[in-house]
């Protein structure tokens, strides 16, 4: 027994260490190497026709200030539309957007109530790509707020034709709010200035993140749209597109402004959603992933080590377990030897997923390295996010034995932005 | 056709440190060299750390005089303290039992600074285990303060110098000067010393006080947790203090290649 404990002791420590070396590599890349460009920031050409999907659910403190954006992109007008789905909303939001409609004629909006059916953000996808029109699906959440210039910075890299879907970069719009909006800011920072940009550079894969993101319509209706039961729809569609012979584009350049989570039960929630569907799309893609034709080596690598990335944390608490009986039964000199827990929270500071190093890099980067007074609190953010993903990987399994999922968790909006 | 832009305006998008890579090279060559001798030397600075601790210890604990003991760790001549801890009685055992179970839920449920308080629940989590473990069978717990004092002080060292491999890999890529780099990792030595000296004596007197139920307290809480900790906080001082005047020198930037 004390053997296969030290044994899993061994395999968390080698674990972590790919994810140590892997992120060091990725914070190297960005500080140092070659960044490749998106097709959005050095072309401009004929542009594909446009359709914006737009779910909502009870969204009517952030609806309006959306759609007032969406009117005001620099995009031609005939090749744009905008696909409102109000998915079972209570409260004033189908209102709103109805309103909105008349009020903006020159534009085409489309809006779908959505009153009966499942309801959750792939089921509102789909009934959307039924009515959308455009070559191009831009997807935004409700609680963004898009510059003028984003649709054609996404849009414009679908030129080539090996691009089945395009990301542009989140930045939170509240991050002064409280403690845990700075501290979800230092998360997005890390993820997406140094991550997938370093992911991009390295031809790995870069992830399709849901919103502020587009896809070619054709390619998703016709593998079958988007699968109902995953509540992690993006990172589905990233590694189905990749298995397919597709490529997703991260565009630096493109940001759009988000409103993060200001409470923590509310981000609970959040990360738990992601981790059931994060882990859904683990127990679905790992062998496709593996036997994929279209992939090099380091794809693969790369692509499980991002399929694994909500498991990491159910491998840390065992370890934690496995650590805490090693010491009782005497032990402890493996501990000792091993430094697992130095190790174990280095990628614990991981704040989406991002080690401490690779966060401060993309706040210098940012032109911010103030922000790296918080780091001490990312620390304990781990805590936190390890708890919620493990309860998110109990409600993946459960579906998985069960072949029942949990419903779409709406992330709470507030509106005050 | 497609045209290009005729001009792409610097953005954060594509900004990157302008280093060259042999400075970098030589920048690491200098900085691990740095970090081999500290590792080569990491027993002597131990053994600073205690003797100061034992002074402390000394004072104290004035009639009774801690001894200290040395083993060999892989090539290092390592001291440690020697001295004898308490055993808790049963009622003790038992009332830990529930107030860290209550603690456990509480800090599980309480709604502020959600990643502290479940830090909290998870130091909790530690000590219901021991007390359970003490509750059922103290006569089976494996170490003793000195056996323990041992395992700690292995722990520190190897904690020092993988903090140590963690600072240059941490500050490397930097747009600043060796000097600057170097500086810290000295000022986090310093730091990490001061910090060794006062979790030592800490553990040696919690456990002689007031019992070896809070020994894997002591391991997994007071250890290498709380030396990256102290790590992150100057890390997070270290790229605010010097980074922020790189800012608005434009030689350490480039944009696009």
């Amino acid at each position: 027994m004390i053997l296969a404990l030290k044994f899993y002791m061994f395999f968390c420590i080698v674990l972590f260490g790919i994810y140590i070396v892997r992120h060091f590599v990725f914070t190297g890349n960005r500080l140092l190497g070659k960044q490749k460009i998106s097709y959005g920031d050095i072309l401009t050409s004929e542009l594909p026709t446009v359709s914006v999907l737009v779910p909502m659910h009870n969204e009517e403190k952030v609806a309006e200030k959306l759609l007032n954006r969406l009117v005001k992109v620099n995009y031609p007008k005939d090749k744009y539309e905008i696909v409102v789905i109000n998915d079972h909303s209570t409260d004033k939001t189908g209102e709103i957007i109805e309103t909105f409609k008349k009020e903006n004629p020159e534009i085409s909006i489309k809006v779908m109530h959505r009153t009966t059916g499942n309801r959750g953000k792939p089921v509102a996808l789909n009934d959307g790509l039924k009515i959308a029109s455009g070559e191009i699906v831009v997807v935004f959440d409700a609680d963004y707020l898009p510059s003028k210039d984003l649709i054609r910075n996404l849009v414009v890299n679908f030129k080539n034709p090996k691009v089945g879907a395009v990301m542009g970069r989140v930045i939170p719009v509240n991050s002064g709010k409280n403690i845990l909006t700075k501290l979800l800011e230092l998360e997005r920072i890390g993820g997406y200035q140094v991550d997938q940009q370093a992911r991009y550079n390295l031809h790995l894969i870069p992830q399709y993140g849901g919103t502020v993101g587009g896809f070619r319509k054709n390619l998703v209706v016709k593998t079958g749209g988007f699968k109902e039961n995953i509540l992690a729809e993006d990172t589905e569609l990233t590694f189905r597109l990749y298995v397919n012979g597709y490529e997703v584009v991260y565009s630096n350049r493109a940001e759009c402004y988000e409103e993060s989570p200001e409470d923590w039960s509310v981000r609970g929630r959040q990360i738990r959603r992601w981790s059931t569907g994060h882990n859904q799309v683990m127990f679905s893609y790992i062998f496709k992933l593996l036997t994929s034709k279209h992939l090099s080596f380091f794809q693969k690598v790369d692509g499980i080590l991002l399929l694994m990335v909500y498991l990491v944390p159910v491998f840390l608490f065992l370890g934690i377990l496995d650590a805490v009986a090693l010491f009782f039964l005497g032990e402890a000199n493996i501990l000792t030897y091993s430094y697992f827990w130095v190790i174990s929270m280095m990628i614990g500071t991981f704040g989406n997923f991002a080690p401490f190093y690779q966060v401060v890099a993309g706040a210098i980067l940012d032109d911010s390295p103030a922000k790296a007074k918080l780091l001490p609190l990312l620390f304990f953010n781990f805590f936190f996010n390890t708890f919620y993903i493990l309860l998110g990987f109990k409600d993946a399994l459960i579906g998985l034995v069960k072949k029942h999922y949990p419903i779409w968790d709406k992330t709470q909006r507030y509106g005050d932005t | 056709m497609m045209d290009q832009k005729r001009l792409i305006y610097p953005h954060r998008s594509y900004k990157k440190v302008n280093a060259n890579k042999y400075v970098i090279l030589k920048e690491i060559l200098v900085l691990f060299f740095f970090w081999l001798v500290f590792t080569v030397f990491v027993d002597v600075f131990v053994k600073g750390l205690i003797q100061i601790s034992q002074e402390v210890l000394d004072k104290v604990y004035s009639l009774e005089k801690s001894s200290i003991a040395h083993h060999k760790l892989l090539f290092w001549d390592v001291y440690y303290i020697v001295d004898f801890g308490k055993y808790p009685s049963s009622e003790v055992s038992l009332i830990l039992i529930f107030l860290s179970f209550l603690g456990m839920i509480i800090f599980l449920k309480f709604p502020f600074i959600r990643g502290v308080s479940i830090f909290f629940s998870f130091v909790c989590f530690i000590l219901f285990v021991s007390s359970l473990y003490f509750f059922f069978l103290p006569e089976k717990f494996p170490y003793s303060l000195a056996s323990f004092s041992k395992i700690y002080v292995d722990t520190l060292l190897l904690s020092w110098i993988n903090t140590g491999l963690l600072a240059i890999l941490s500050v490397v890529f930097f747009p600043i000067k060796t000097v600057l780099k170097l500086s810290f990792l000295i000022a986090m030595y310093i730091v990490l010393f001061v910090i060794g000296v006062v979790k030592y004596v800490f553990v040696i007197i919690t456990i002689k006080e007031y019992s070896h139920l809070f020994t894997p307290l002591m391991f997994f809480v007071f250890g290498p947790v709380i030396d990256f900790l102290f790590f992150l906080f100057l890390y997070g001082m270290f790229v605010n203090k010097v980074l922020n005047p790189t800012r608005k020198d434009i030689d350490n930037w480039r944009w696009v290649d």
